[in-house]
């Protein structure tokens, strides 16, 4: 009697722990950008070049990796929806970068007031390469609110 | 003087064959395109807003390339399981579209007339390419710029995407993808 008590009170110990490990997992937050150590830090110019040289070792090296990037605006915009849009070095083969709709909101004042040929600092997740370099979920790590 | 005639001609004809085409191009950089799955156990959201995409009004011609990994998921597990095992991002980065509007006149192409249309062409996905042909508008804005939209069904199994049956019923068997891109013009 007492064991089958013990056994059942093991059984359901272990049921509630799996569900809750289940749940956090499910529940697992994103990466925070902002409060992660950069895997590579890397100039705009740099990175395209990576890339252009071999988009197959740039993808193992960079994609899914948080990556600060250093480089001049050339474009500066808000998306068709509501997104900041940041491109460094160049318009067409350079980075872009994609904020982090959070960090947009609470900063909307500090992206409002960056200017096309500043040089900046952006930290954000590799995604791969199109025509450009892109980042997403990106903050500005020397300008918070 | 014939001389002269000959090279302002030449000139002229190479400056509209250069730059003359480019006037038909719209593109973007950041256009829109999101899917959504429903089923009773639950809905799962995922928007693109780093989509490359390119219409050339004179011909009709759309191509759209995405990253696979731009993808965004309000669940990190959900953004997870996509990319490492349902669409296998390492080994198919990209997805892209490639078509023309049926019978397509440019010329009807006239500010704020949203024109309703057809497009065909093949969609690789998941390294897997279907030709298929979807409804859509087209539209063109005040500024010179356009807009274009689309709305279709995806099933995985079409493009080889395998499930899991541990989430087989989190995940419909058709996926409503809506594209929405608004164009520049290709200097």
């Amino acid at each position: 009697m007492k064991t089958k008590r013990l056994i059942l009170i093991v059984v359901i110990t272990g049921a509630v722990a799996a569900a809750g490990i289940g749940y956090l997992m499910y529940n697992k937050p994103h990466t925070d950008i902002a409060a992660t150590e950069p895997a590579y830090t890397i100039d705009a110019k740099s990175l395209v070049m990576d890339f252009n040289i071999s988009n197959h070792k740039a993808n193992e090296k960079y994609v899914n990796q948080v990556i600060q990037v250093n480089g001049t605006i050339v474009n500066i915009r808000q998306t068709q929806t509501s997104l900041w849009a940041i491109s460094l070095y160049d318009e067409f083969q350079g980075v872009t970068c994609v904020m982090d709709s959070v960090y947009a909101t609470e900063n909307t004042d500090i992206l409002s007031n960056l200017e096309e040929g500043e040089d900046i600092v952006v930290k954000g997740m590799c995604d791969g390469a199109l025509t450009d370099v892109k980042l997403s979920r990106c903050v500005l790590p020397n300008k918070t609110y | 003087m014939k001389t002269l005639l000959f090279i302002t001609t030449f000139t002229i004809g190479l400056t509209i064959a250069v730059f003359g085409q480019d006037q038909d191009k719209y593109y973007t950089k950041n256009g829109h395109i999101e899917f959504f799955s429903t089923t009773p156990v639950e809905d799962i959201l995922a928007t693109n807003d780093q989509v490359a995409a390119l219409i050339n009004t004179k011909t009709g011609e759309v191509s759209f390339v995405v990253l696979m990994r731009s993808f965004q998921f309000e669940k990190a597990l959900m953004q997870e399981h996509f990319n490492e095992k349902f669409v296998e991002s390492h080994k198919y980065p990209k997805s892209t579209f490639e078509g023309k509007i049926l019978n397509w006149k440019p010329e009807e192409l006239t500010k704020d007339k949203e024109l309703k249309v057809e497009v065909q062409g093949d969609l690789t996905l998941h390294g897997v390419t279907r030709s298929i042909t979807e409804s859509g508008t087209i539209k063109l804005l005040p500024g010179n710029k356009i807009h274009a939209t689309s709305e279709f069904i995806a099933k995985p199994e079409d493009y080889d995407i395998k499930i899991p049956s541990v989430v087989r019923d989190n995940i419909a068997k058709e996926i409503e993808v809506t594209v929405d891109v608004e164009l520049e013009p290709y200097n």
